[in-house]
């Protein structure tokens, strides 16, 4: 209750700061092209807001605590691409004299169809950005509100949706400013008080919402004469086995044992509506409560078996037992002998969700995850709690010794089910601090390599053709001012990246990683400090959230209004059929971003947030850089290239075996074996340029000569 | 990189060949780690200063380095704009620029005027991930 007090005083104190602010600035619309009387410092923090949304927070985190160094990837990407924007697409746009990729376009070539083309791209790549938005939206508000993801997604598309329709979207200026220092500061405190508190091997138990549980210890079984039907003699019976095979070489990965045990039922007093009950609940072996039975009336002879729901009960002396089925992962050692490993399992069927194997009734949960097993003896860390230095605190975990636990996911057909195993997997420090864990970088992994630098590639040209980056850079007035500024921002997203890199390798060591969805690793490890870390870094992720998603589905609007019906179509709008048309699109668009936001619910968000990158980098990357730097360039060169780009971008992640997983169907059944685009798409949306402008001839073209220096 | 003489960089295409030759390098920086990850991940392993494996070394040193350009960059062109030649006043169309329009005379980039086309993406939206 504190936390959601403490977060709705926190977005409140936010908007109402931005809301005072902007009144108080007469040209509050106008806040940085009014130029000149905002110190380069406060524009460049402001444009650090603007860059940072929740997605680098909540996706680069989840993915290094998830895939570690990998994750780091789109960090040294996304600030890559600043590099790009900076050195080589932004002075020459800025001679052009113009803000946008659209706007550069329409100033060199009087081309209805480039305008088509260019609000074509603006949507989808808009509507790329706002799905990631969304999914962290519902992340934020799971743990916070305990409420299901979606209906966080739908909340913020809902408010996002009224205030973009209803009034449009004031001045965000101030709030980027304050948001970003904020962020970036509650980062860095959190990364603060992380390295205070130091490694240890026993991170404590929290459930999904964050909240420490007593300590919970996965078992660990050896098989006696490696027989599982002698498992019986340790009160467990062997029911299934199920292989898990490489989707590619068939090749057995993993195999998976189902065993029943019987679990007595305890009752303990519960007050409800003002009564006590006795509910029979499941004890761990600690004693802890591990799941509330909500139904279960009978009364019978010792011995007796009856059946409620889809579970199995067992009256015996004195209570009752219920027969637990839980999942095994089966390990062989060198010598040959079998252990089995328990997991966490969720099985789906048509009565409900089956957690940890009880029935939907007893309300059981997943518990997190991640933890450091051992130390590597190369730095000395001798294990025990206290402050490290942030390198000392890295060296240990890229350490070859420390073995390191990171939940993974297996999903197996049973019995009619779909059920999803959670299981540690244990990793070395080396390999978990290299490239690799999400990209299969080994010999023979041909695809993967091409995805890896595929997405590096889309990172990297990416950011420049985004279009809504460049026009932050050219808010200010002056020349200088707007480099001072740049270079601020990068120093902050710099920062506030490597800041990334401790907050997810701190959510594995402090067991706070929520196997069902890694997006919530960073908010759930500021819960382990607090719960006013965790509510003052949630509000500041969901005001980064509102503020990002109001503006893009603002640039998706405008493009409709302005490019589509207004330039295109020839509509000849009125100021107000504009605005009419413009809040319909924030509708749709709004409301076709809650649809996927919740479809992508589980998906990282910086992975999603890397195909709009792609899409960006091919759609548009090739039409800024050749009506910058090539003369020949023709309006059907340049609009067949952004057509092709994109198609192809989005042809290439549709068909591919990440989207193949979402269609519900295996990844080796893609039809094209690539997860990443923009490899092939960009090339090719170059080639396309190139060959449609030499066949066709600049007409189009705004004919003018060339422009003599002015004076 | 530091070949490029400062002084002399008083034209706008010469700001523009020094971005290209900054890119350049901190492509051939950024590429570098790509091929090394592709080609011998295991390179990444080698053990640097502070104890921190190359990977991480390389990684962070990147973001340093574009920090680091970007300043040059910025000192460079600076140096630039205070020459007699380029007061400190809008940016012009430099000489080879084709963008004259009949119906709307070039104009230098006033501040006032952004994004009056296209997308019209307003100002206060982030561009954000």
């Amino acid at each position: 209750m504190m936390a959601i007090l403490i977060f709705v005083g926190f977005v409140a104190f936010l908007f109402g700061l931005s809301w005072y602010l902007g009144q108080r600035a007469k040209s509050a619309d106008n806040f940085f092209v009014a130029g000149g009387q905002i110190h380069w410092f406060i524009n460049g923090v402001a444009l650090t807001g603007g860059y940072l949304s929740a997605a680098s927070f909540l996706g680069i985190c989840g993915m290094i605590a998830f895939r570690g160094f990998d994750g780091f990837l789109y960090s040294m990407g996304f600030l890559s691409g600043w590099v790009v924007a900076l050195f080589v697409v932004a002075e020459p746009l800025r001679r052009l004299g113009k803000y946008t990729f659209a706007d550069a376009l329409g100033a060199r070539f009087r081309s209805p169809s480039i305008h088509l083309a260019a609000s074509i791209s603006t949507l989808i790549i808009s509507l790329c950005y706002l799905v990631p938005q969304m999914v962290g939206a519902g992340v934020l508000i799971e743990p916070l509100l305990g409420i299901a993801h979606h209906w966080g997604v739908i909340i913020v598309g809902l408010v996002v949706i009224v205030v973009v329709a209803s009034a449009g979207m004031s001045s965000t200026t101030y709030v980027q400013f304050i948001k970003a220092s904020m962020l970036i500061t509650f980062s860095a405190i959190l990364v603060g008080v992380l390295l205070v508190r130091g490694l240890d091997t026993e991170p404590k138990t929290y459930n999904l919402q964050g909240i420490e549980v007593p300590p919970y210890t996965f078992r660990t079984l050896t098989v006696p004469g490696n027989s599982v039907e002698a498992l019986a003699g340790e009160g467990f019976t062997y029911i299934d086995r199920v292989e898990v095979r490489h989707p590619v070489t068939e090749k057995v990965e993993r195999t998976w044992l189902l065993l029943e045990e019987w679990e007595p039922l305890q009752p303990l007093t519960f007050i409800i509506n003002r009564q006590s009950r006795d509910i029979p609940v499941l004890q761990d072996s600690g004693g802890a409560l591990g799941a509330r039975f909500r139904l279960l009336p009978h009364e019978g002879d010792a011995g007796e078996v009856f059946r409620i729901g889809g579970s199995r009960y067992r009256m015996r002396e004195g209570g009752v037992e219920t027969a637990v089925r839980t999942w095994w992962r089966q390990e062989q050692d060198a010598e040959g002998r079998l252990s089995l490993h328990e997991a966490q399992s969720v099985r789906f069927t048509p009565e409900g969700r089956w957690v940890n194997g009880l029935p939907p009734e007893a309300e059981g949960s997943i518990l997190t995850m991640g933890r450091v097993v051992k130390f590597g003896e190369r730095t000395g860390h001798d294990g025990m709690r206290g402050p490290l230095s942030p390198m000392r605190y890295m060296a240990i975990f890229s350490d070859p010794g420390t073995e390191i636990e990171v939940p993974r996911r297996d999903t197996i057909p049973h019995a009619g089910d779909v059920v999803n195993l959670y299981y540690p997997k244990p990793v070395t420090g080396d390999a978990l601090m290299r490239p690799g864990g999400h990209f299969d970088l080994g010999e023979g992994a041909f695809w993967s390599r091409l995805d890896f630098i595929s997405l590096m590639l889309a990172l990297f040209f990416g950011t420049a053709a985004l279009p809504h980056v460049l026009i932050r850079y050219y808010t200010v007035k002056d020349g200088r001012a707007a480099r001072k500024s740049t270079i601020v921002a990068i120093t902050a997203i710099g920062l506030f990246y490597i800041l990334t890199l401790f907050l997810g390798i701190g959510a594995i060591a402090n067991g706070v990683l929520n196997p069902l969805n890694d997006n919530m690793s960073a908010p759930l490890l500021a819960r382990s400090f607090g719960e006013l870390l965790f509510a003052a870094v949630t509000a500041l992720a969901f005001a980064t959230v509102l503020g990002t998603v109001a503006g893009l589905i603002i640039a998706a609007s405008g493009a409709v209004a302005n490019d589509l019906l207004d330039r295109y179509m020839k509509l000849d709008l009125s100021g107000n059929g504009k605005v009419i048309a413009a809040k319909s699109t924030a509708v749709v668009v709004g409301v076709i971003s809650v649809v996927l936001g919740i479809l992508f619910k589980d998906v990282n968000v910086g992975f999603l947030v890397g195909w709009a990158f792609a899409v960006a980098a091919s759609a548009n990357f090739p039409a800024i850089i050749m009506v910058l730097f090539w003369k020949r360039t023709t309006a059907a060169g340049v609009v067949s290239s952004i057509l092709v780009g994109m198609t192809a971008a989005l042809a290439i992640i549709l068909l591919g075996p990440d989207m193949f997983v979402r269609y519900g169907m295996k990844q080796a059944d893609a039809w094209i074996p690539l997860g990443q685009p923009a490899l092939f798409s960009m090339p090719l949306s170059f080639l396309v340029l190139i060959v449609v402008s030499l066949l066709t001839r600049p007409e189009g073209e705004r004919t003018a000569p060339p422009a003599s220096p002015t004076s | 990189m530091s070949e490029t003489p400062l002084p002399d960089d008083v034209g706008l295409k010469r700001k523009q060949t020094l971005g290209l030759i900054l890119c350049s390098i901190y492509a051939l920086a950024y590429g570098g780690f790509v091929a090394l990850s592709v080609f011998n991940v295991r390179v990444m392993d080698t053990l640097m200063p502070f104890q921190l494996n190359l990977a991480v070394f390389y990684g962070m040193g990147l973001i340093v380095f574009a920090l680091l350009l970007a300043l040059f960059y910025s000192k460079a062109c600076d140096a630039a704009e205070r020459l007699p030649a380029s007061p400190a006043s809008p940016p012009t169309p430099a000489p080879d620029a084709r963008v004259s329009t009949p119906d709307a005379p070039p104009t230098p980039p006033t501040p006032d005027a952004p994004a009056t086309s296209g997308t019209s993406a307003p100002a206060q939206q982030g561009a954000s991930r």
